[in-house]
């Protein structure tokens, strides 16, 4: 569940600003708050009651937990419980720990089957107890068509799931068995040990039938510490304490506050301020954005303020990633490695507070990290293995906001500096189906020096296992549309499984197109194979 | 330098001053000078005493605080202005800015605040005071809907609103039909009947002698001359006065002097007509509006070496008529043609040879000359473009032509902004000779002069006529310049000819309805005799 | 009658003909931008039969004519998504319905109309009364010291960036002097004292700007009118000068301000995009950005629609207005 991106060798601690939240978020805090991530600096002990207000740049929250990719301990965690939820310690390495669940699941032999028993006591806002029926509708509507756009790592391992349109049709899934009111069973497609970790997203929260998808937004039954008791679009989400939850089921949540009130569109820099000025309502407010580089430095001059700041440790890497089809010579990417000051780089990040030099490919926090440093910054050695070595002009692809275009800048002038030419090339951030793949960005060097992103047609790759695909297929399925399907994505064609012989010992030409067993790795077929000659 | 100086004027009710000047002189500026009615940039000082008073006291003018002035204006001082178009606020209908006018010196006077109706009443009353029709629906007009001698009444009856004892009147008819200016002056005559005295500012000496009690002639600022009419006109002790006089045409002199200079012309030689207008109608299509006939079927002819003289009201169509014989105003049917050429409907390069021998001289003369650039290059414009000449050839011709209009040749070098207006005009006229044309048309040259430059343009003109032979279209609501240098007139009205014939028979034994009004309407500049038409038209 | 029935009817045929070329090019614009809007009902992860299918939901895998007309018919019509009990109904009028925040366009511009009317119409009355004040004050003192200060005050005002007036305004009077508050919104239904506070920094960023501009024009204006005859008549007819300016002067400047105004205020209908995100107000404009970033693209086309409305709307009206005080027209 990492993300990458196309930059050098760092690990970022804090909030990737994107889809959903992080579990850590770099926040400013103020006193007397309850915090999720526990501050360097926390002076007073949590006490029940209060407001608690979060100001948060976006300008909505979506409160259906179909359409969330929000993680397991973000701002929909406090209205609606999962079946497994994580349990952060600052320090220590996330665990997934039961919520709704008496375990984390029991697992079948073959690993196909999971089974998971609800604990007692469990209450909806509106009094009805929590069954299991409502965590299998729960999955069910996911698949709906009016409440696709959440995460859905689930609809691909349970099995049978294929051309399922959700439950609002009558139809039901049958991988999700439900024998008892306490008891849900999970067939999956495959075995997947992290099966535990899928069930604390948002899909498994319990839904109540017979919903309104249009409407499930704005007034959700809550199954968490908090009841949505207001939205207002684009101004502010008022929670309020949910009076059926019971704070003994729940080990992970404190639900100290009365009331949590979201501020959303703030603008960040001047919510930054609020935070530090720390005055009136704001003490007891924190932050849901990244502090503004801007007001870092501010804010690191501030003792009072500094105290206040929650910076967490492990977060998501970022890497420069070169493409090895145009950088042939690892020599060549030896040097690029050995030229990028990666000081440079972290300050472009802003500074220590923005980021720290990953060496690996591995963050700190999971288990069985070796720490190691293969490439320290030298430009001696990056000269030395450039020496008589003919490289063409290198094009770096960054998104284009202002940090990564700071850090794109950095790049190029270490590389510069050891006499690469290099030219940045900026493209969305939300890039569309043609553009270079939006998670894994790529340097593409052209030895050339010919090539741009945009006047070349990208390669197309399977958006399943991020490889590059070999081969496209037109499928024309009406005049009016063509869907170009990724077929094979492995390095080369899988061979057709069978091929007619004539009696001649030589495949038969004419005759109907076997159709080929799918790729390993892409969903989609080949509709015609390649025969073995 | 001081516009006016050292002026003292004596207003009697019941009689009517006359301030007589040429433009320059200072009489406006001396009479809304006083008034405070200047723009912020003049400085008045001296003064100004009103000695008719609320109470019978002495009011100072000049330097007199706004709630003075205020109180002043209006009640004691009606004024009435040059341009009537302007002068009334265009939002605001004839009712409703005469009734502003009347609350503004009613409610402080200690009367009782008026009611409406009567307020209504009191409009009606000076509508109908001032001679309009229908008042009820011009009190609702606004004053674009008016004509302009329906705007210099409603004007008028503005200044009276409040039964001012003095009215101030600032050229109120220069910018009107002759015929319109009769009936205004009747009126203003009329006003002294109830008992105002009237001070009339004019350059107009038939207008003076026409309708002024007393005579004060005013040059460069000063008070050369005062008197009664009648002792002014018969024997001006001022030679300033006797220049005036004489240089004003007399619409008469003909009928005194049948020799006059009019009559000298040949009546053209028929056969080598130069202009020849068949059946021409010009018709102004404005979108969303009706359709203006400007001229129906007008059949004319000017054979060269003769002066036609085109006169009619505004909007009877001469300037329209002049406009088709250059081809700037399309015709929209008959037949029009120049030295030969059809112009009507043809093309710019069809045109070409047409307006090689057309010359054309302005009303305007400050307009017309391109004011960047020296008049030594503006008459040599036309030589430029349509003669091969090199420049040494250029330059002798703009000197010979700068002679032959009487100015100095060092004059080529000089800009229109230094030179005056009579000037101006005989620089437009030797650039309207520079390609030897065989036509040329004047459209109202003399209007915007002084009457004495005015003479001195028209001498100039009927000089160079006799010397280099063209044909000459002389258009002009001046029934008195046109006699006194075309040989033939036609008269127009409404965009049809109403009359034509020889000038001396046309003005002095009209056969037409329309023309004998018109000539009647033009006053003589000659007290006695004026009193006698006017006395003629009443009885 | 007949005159201003047609004048009317053609007024609102132009009307149609333009909005609808206006939703055009915003369509097409969207059209050629290479980002794909299902992306977003995709979820995580997003396989291409999620994505195919996402995009059969919310109508893109039609040809683009076709996707046109179905929301130009929309607007009229309202239409439905999906089947069955989880279809989702967006009635007439139907701008678009925008699948990121679960809700039919109208509603969402209908919410944040109140909001953005409240600045356009607080700033407009603010600078109008600055701007007219100012103008004809500048023009009655001509040359002296009050009118050249006016005059430095319209540069500055011109010249200044309104984001930056706001965040300064933000930091010395929020922060430091802590008079009104920094940031937010308040519905003039929940308290009027709390809506004005929180609008009057707003109000007067944009303001500042339009202040100048109208001084400005208005004293340019006034000048000209000052030295026309029908003043001068005014005058001479004994008006005291209150009065000569007041019914007199104003009225006949009126015309040219108010039409200008017209576009002015119509244009800030459509939301003040800088104003609202440096103040955190969540109004059109505010709406308008997030959903370009996020290629909401029925939301873009709902509130361009809506922003063009009101241009039109408030062009008709200085015509109207300008009929009304103007005879001549």
């Amino acid at each position: 569940m990492k993300h990458t991106r196309s930059l050098q060798d760092l690990s970022r601690r804090g909030f990737l600003a994107g889809t959903g939240a992080t579990a850590l978020t770099l926040a400013l805090a103020a006193c007397g708050a309850n915090e999720r991530s526990s501050s360097s600096a926390s002076s007073a002990t949590p006490t029940k009651g209060g407001t608690l207000t979060i100001l948060q740049s976006s300008p909505d929250i979506n409160w259906d937990p179909a359409k969330s990719q929000g993680m397991a301990v973000t701002s929909l965690a406090l209205v609606h419980r999962r079946l497994t939820t994580w349990r952060i310690v600052n320090g220590q390495e996330a665990t997934v720990v039961p919520d709704l669940a008496t375990d984390t699941g029991k697992v079948s032999a073959d690993g196909l089957t999971w089974t998971y028993t609800l604990k007692d006591g469990l209450f909806l806002e509106n009094g009805s107890p929590i069954t299991s029926a409502q965590i299998k509708y729960g999955l069910e509507r996911t698949f709906a068509d009016a409440l696709s756009g959440g995460l859905g790592y689930h609809k691909a391992l349970l099995a049978d799931t294929k051309g399922y349109t959700g439950p609002y049709q009558g139809k039901q899934l049958a991988s999700v068995e439900t024998p008892d009111e306490k008891t849900i069973v999970f067939h999956l497609a495959k075995p997947y040990g992290d099966w535990p970790w899928i069930a604390s997203t948002p899909a498994f929260a319990p839904v109540p039938p017979h919903d309104n998808p249009a409407t499930y937004a704005r007034k959700p039954v809550a199954s968490g510490p908090y009841r949505v008791a207001d939205y207002k679009q684009g101004v502010s989400s008022t929670l309020e304490r949910n009076p059926k939850w019971s704070a003994a089921t729940d080990k992970v949540r404190a639900g100290l506050p009365n009331s949590v009130v979201f501020s959303l569109g703030q603008d960040q820099s001047v919510s930054s301020q609020r935070l530090i000025a720390d005055s009136g309502a704001d003490k007891n407010a924190f932050g849901a954005d990244l502090v503004a580089a801007a007001q870092l430095a501010q804010v690191t001059g501030n003792p009072a303020a500094k105290g206040r700041l929650a910076t967490a440790s492990a977060g998501p890497l970022q890497y420069l990633a070169i493409n090895v089809d145009r950088v042939t010579d690892p020599d060549v990417r030896k040097a690029i490695a050995y030229a990028t000051d990666k000081k440079a780089v972290v300050a472009a990040f802003g500074g220590d507070l923005g980021a720290v030099v990953a060496t690996t490919y591995i963050t700190p926090g999971i288990p069985g990290r070796e720490a190691y440093d293969l490439y320290p910054t030298s430009a001696d050695k990056a000269k030395g293995l450039l020496k008589g070595k003919k490289v063409g002009k290198l094009v770096l692809l960054t998104p284009n906001d202002d940090t990564s275009v700071a850090v794109s800048q950095a790049i190029q002038q270490s590389l510069q500096k050891v006499g690469c030419r290099c030219r940045s090339t900026p493209f969305r951030t939300r890039p569309g189906p043609n553009a270079p793949l939006r998670a894994t960005g790529r340097a593409m060097t052209s030895p050339s020096g010919r090539g741009t992103p945009t006047t070349r047609r990208p390669m197309p790759i399977c958006s399943r296992c991020s490889r590059p695909a070999r081969s496209a297929t037109e499928a024309t399925t009406s005049p009016a549309t063509r869907t170009r399907r990724w077929t094979s994505c492995s390095p080369t064609p899988p061979p057709c499984r069978s091929t007619r012989r004539s009696r001649s010992g030589r495949p038969s030409t004419s005759g109907s197109p076997r159709t080929a067993p799918s790729c390993r790795w892409c969903i989609a077929a080949t509709p015609s194979c390649t025969a073995p000659a | 330098m001081p516009a006016s100086e050292g002026i003292d004027l004596d207003l009697v009710p019941g009689r009517v001053l006359a301030l007589v000047g040429e433009s320059g002189s200072g009489k406006s500026v001396t009479a809304l000078g006083s008034l405070g009615l200047l723009p912020p940039t003049a400085r008045v000082s001296g003064s100004a005493v009103l000695a008719h008073g609320g109470n019978g006291e002495e009011v100072e003018l000049v330097g007199a605080p706004r709630a003075v002035l205020d109180d002043t204006r209006g009640r004691l001082v009606g004024t009435i202005f040059q341009e009537p178009a302007t002068a009334l606020d265009p939002l605001l209908t004839i009712g409703a800015q005469i009734t502003e006018a009347i609350r503004a010196h009613r409610s402080d006077k200690g009367h009782k605040r008026e009611s409406r109706s009567q307020l209504r009443g009191r409009v009606r009353e000076l509508l109908t005071r001032v001679g309009l029709p229908d008042v009820e629906r011009i009190a609702a007009s606004y004053p674009h809907q008016l004509s302009g001698g329906q705007q210099q009444r409603a004007c008028i009856a503005l200044a009276l609103a409040c039964d001012p004892p003095v009215i101030v009147g600032d050229e109120p008819t220069t910018a009107l039909d002759v015929t319109v200016q009769a009936g205004i002056l009747e009126l203003l005559r009329s006003l002294t009947g109830d008992g105002m005295a009237v001070l009339l500012i004019t350059h107009d000496m038939g207008v003076v002698a026409d309708i002024a009690d007393d005579v004060a002639v005013m040059r460069r600022g000063r008070i050369v001359e005062r008197g009664e009419v009648d002792r002014i006109f018969s024997h001006p002790s001022h030679p300033y006065t006797r220049e005036l006089l004489d240089s004003v045409p007399r619409l008469d002199a003909l009928r005194e002097a049948p020799a006059g200079t009019g009559s000298d012309q040949e009546v053209g030689r028929p056969n080598d007509a130069v202009v020849e207008v068949t059946d021409l109608d010009v018709v102004y299509k404005a979108r969303g509006r009706r359709p203006v006939h400007a001229v129906r079927g007008v059949t004319l002819a000017i054979s060269a070496g003769e002066i036609l003289g085109l006169v009619g009201e505004s909007g009877s169509g001469k300037s329209t008529i002049a406009g088709t014989l250059t081809g700037m105003v399309p015709v929209t049917s008959g037949s029009v043609r120049v030295d030969g050429i059809e112009v009507a409907g043809a093309s710019r390069r069809e045109l070409l040879p047409v307006r090689r021998q057309t010359g054309v001289v302005y009303q305007n003369p400050a307009s017309a000359l391109n004011p960047r650039r020296t008049i030594g290059a503006s008459i040599a414009e036309p030589l430029l473009l349509h003669a091969e000449m090199t420049s040494a050839q250029r330059r002798a011709r703009v000197r010979e032509l700068l002679e032959q209009v009487r100015l100095p040749v060092s004059m080529a070098e000089r800009y229109p902004h230094e030179m005056s207006g009579g000037q101006r005009q005989r620089v437009a006229i030797a650039r309207a000779l520079a390609l030897q044309p065989r036509l040329v048309i004047a459209d109202e040259p003399t209007s915007a002069l002084d009457v004495s430059v005015q003479a001195v343009v028209l001498d100039l003109l009927v000089s160079l006529q006799a010397d280099l032979g063209f044909a000459c279209l002389f258009v002009s609501h001046d029934l008195a310049v046109v006699e006194q240098i075309a040989a033939r007139t036609i008269v127009l009205s409404q965009g049809r000819v109403v009359e034509e014939g020889p000038t001396v028979q046309v003005l002095a034994n009209p056969r037409q309805e329309y023309t004998r009004r018109l000539v009647a309407a033009v006053p003589v500049p000659d007290p006695k005799v004026q009193r006698a038409r006017r006395a003629a038209l009443v009885g | 009658m007949n005159d201003r029935i047609r004048f009317l009817l053609s007024r609102l045929l132009q009307t149609l003909l333009v909005l609808i070329l206006i939703a055009f090019i915003t369509f097409a614009v969207f059209e050629l931008f290479p980002a794909d809007p299902a992306q977003l009902a995709c979820g995580k992860p997003c396989t291409p039969e999620n994505l195919a299918r996402a995009r059969a939901y919310m109508g893109y895998d039609k040809p683009w004519f076709v996707q046109f007309w179905n929301y130009l018919t929309e607007i009229f019509v309202g239409t439905t998504y999906g089947t069955g009990a989880g279809a989702i109904r967006c009635s007439a009028p139907c701008l678009g319905y925008s699948f990121r925040l679960s809700s039919p366009v109208t509603d969402l511009i209908a919410a944040r109309i109140p909001i953005t009317l409240s600045i356009a119409v607080g700033a407009a009355v603010l600078w109008m009364v600055i701007g007219v004040t100012g103008g004809v004050v500048s023009a009655l003192r001509r040359g002296t010291a009050l009118d050249r200060s006016i005059m430095t005050f319209t540069v500055v005002g011109v010249s200044a960036p309104s984001y930056l007036v706001g965040l300064l305004g933000i930091l010395l009077l929020g922060f430091k002097a802590d008079i009104v508050p920094v940031a937010g919104y308040v519905p003039l239904s929940q308290s009027p004292v709390d809506w004005a506070w929180h609008l009057v920094l707003p109000w007067t960023v944009l303001a500042l700007i339009s202040a100048a501009i109208y001084t400005r024009l208005v004293r340019g204006e006034m000048l000209e009118n000052l030295g026309e005859d029908y003043v001068r008549t005014a005058r001479a007819t004994g008006l005291p000068e209150r009065r000569v300016i007041g019914n007199h002067v104003l009225r006949n400047i009126a015309v040219p301000v108010l039409t200008i105004f017209a576009l002015d205020f119509g244009g800030l209908l459509g939301g003040a995009v800088i104003t609202e995100r440096v103040f955190s107000i969540q109004g059109l404009g505010a709406l308008f950005l997030d959903a370009v970033g996020a290629t909401d693209i029925q939301l873009v086309m709902g509130v361009t629609l809506v922003a063009a409305v009101a241009v039109i709307l408030m062009n008709l009206v200085a015509d109207i207005l300008a009929a009304v005080i103007d005879p001549r027209v």
